[in-house]
């Protein structure tokens, strides 16, 4: 399912994590070998649109229960213990479980998630896999980390353009301050998004 | 002393029948349009617009620009005060408010100071604002019900037990900004 990650890259992997700012943090690229299949798969999903105050975009319901073959694969493979020992060996962080709350998220033009923390229940990592294509800075979409000041988000750090095929990972915690920004443009960024417990 | 709201709400009939609605209402609250008299609503438009703005922001909580003005102070005088108090069958001895402008990226959000113990207020100054482009005000009651309040200038919300916010303005506003008053009786 995914490209083959040597020990050498994951111990690089496991260092960018590690010194990240401003909060533990990597972008892994060209994930999946397979990533059109992917891409695909995830256009013929179901979304519905999420509102509220933090947000505006589409949502899948939990991919557990997605119907297409090529969704089922993906999302095998991401509750998989292969995975998790992956992220974990990546990261350091040891898992209780695998990822629970999978969804798939499409983004289009002026939809965005406003700064959050993603602290909830027992979150630990969080991850997106980005199966759009490319977007500039130009088109909006990034996914824009922020430094904690007295408990709350303070100076944008560092901005990530999704990439197709490209896995981010993050530590939740309560200095993860994170938001999508408005996609401007007329791109579909689409993603997979989960959290490991 | 000149009166600033619209006489049709002193008439005791329209003002019976708000206050019947401000009580029935879900969430508890009320929109009043063409709330100030014409001439007031212009004069207050043109003083507001020369207004020095500062950018507020705790970016989790919310993001704007801000600024006071001494037009304002309508919203404290004892025409407006008494008026809420027999609408709302309280007594208020005064409000805080502020002027505040809502422009692309700007917002406010749901938290756990967002319920007031005592009813707040937004007044519209925005013309031609388009919900398409965020900025609207919207109310989420303990129930889980959202209304989302349609704009229009010169109208007045007064609300009250329910948590309020202001969409984001994203990037359909272009370079025009939101306008409104917004405050709490006390």
């Amino acid at each position: 399912m995914r490209r083959r990650i040597t020990e050498q890259e994951i111990c690089s992997l496991r260092e960018l994590f590690t010194k990240a700012a401003p909060f533990p943090h990597v972008s892994i690229s060209n994930f999946l070998s397979d990533p059109n299949t992917a891409y695909r798969s995830i256009q013929k999903e179901k979304f519905y649109l999420k509102d509220s105050d933090l947000f505006t975009f589409l949502q899948t319901n939990n991919l557990q229960y997605a119907k297409s073959e090529g969704m089922k694969k993906i999302v095998k493979y991401l509750l998989s213990d292969n995975f998790c020992k992956l992220v974990s060996s990546i990261t350091k962080v040891q898992m209780e479980g695998k990822a629970v709350d999978l969804f798939g998220s499409l983004y289009l033009k002026n939809h965005h998630l406003l700064c959050h923390d993603d602290l909830v229940e027992d979150r630990k990592i969080a991850f997106i896999l980005y199966l759009c294509e490319n977007f500039s800075v130009q088109d909006g979409g990034s996914l824009a980390l922020y430094t904690s000041k007295k408990g709350h988000p303070d100076k944008l750090a560092k901005k990530y353009s999704p990439i197709f095929n490209s896995l981010l990972l993050f530590k939740v915690s309560k200095s993860s301050w994170h938001e999508v920004q408005e996609v401007v443009s007329d791109k579909s960024r689409y993603a997979i998004s989960g959290w490991l417990h | 002393v000149v009166a600033l709201i619209n006489k049709i709400y002193k008439d005791k009939l329209v003002l019976d029948k708000l206050k019947h609605a401000y009580k029935i209402n879900t969430p508890q609250g009320l929109q009043i349009t063409s709330f100030l008299k014409n001439t007031a609503y212009i004069n207050l438009l043109k003083s507001v617009k020369s207004s020095k703005f500062n950018k507020m922001e705790i970016r989790d909580m919310y993001s704007f620009f801000e600024a006071n003005c001494g037009a304002l102070q309508i919203f404290k005088s004892k025409e407006f005060i008494s008026f809420v108090s027999a609408l709302i069958g309280k007594h208020f001895r005064g409000a805080e408010y502020s002027l505040r402008m809502f422009m692309h990226r700007s917002y406010t959000l749901i938290n756990d100071k967002s319920t007031s113990q005592t009813p707040e207020f937004y007044f519209d100054l925005t013309p031609g604002w388009n919900d398409a482009w965020g900025g609207y005000i919207a109310y989420i009651t303990d129930e889980g019900i959202k209304v989302i309040t349609p704009n229009h200038p010169n109208s007045i919300i007064i609300a009250e037990g329910s948590k309020s916010y202001v969409k984001y303005v994203n990037s359909l506003s272009n370079s025009r900004g939101r306008l409104m008053i917004y405050g709490r009786l006390k």
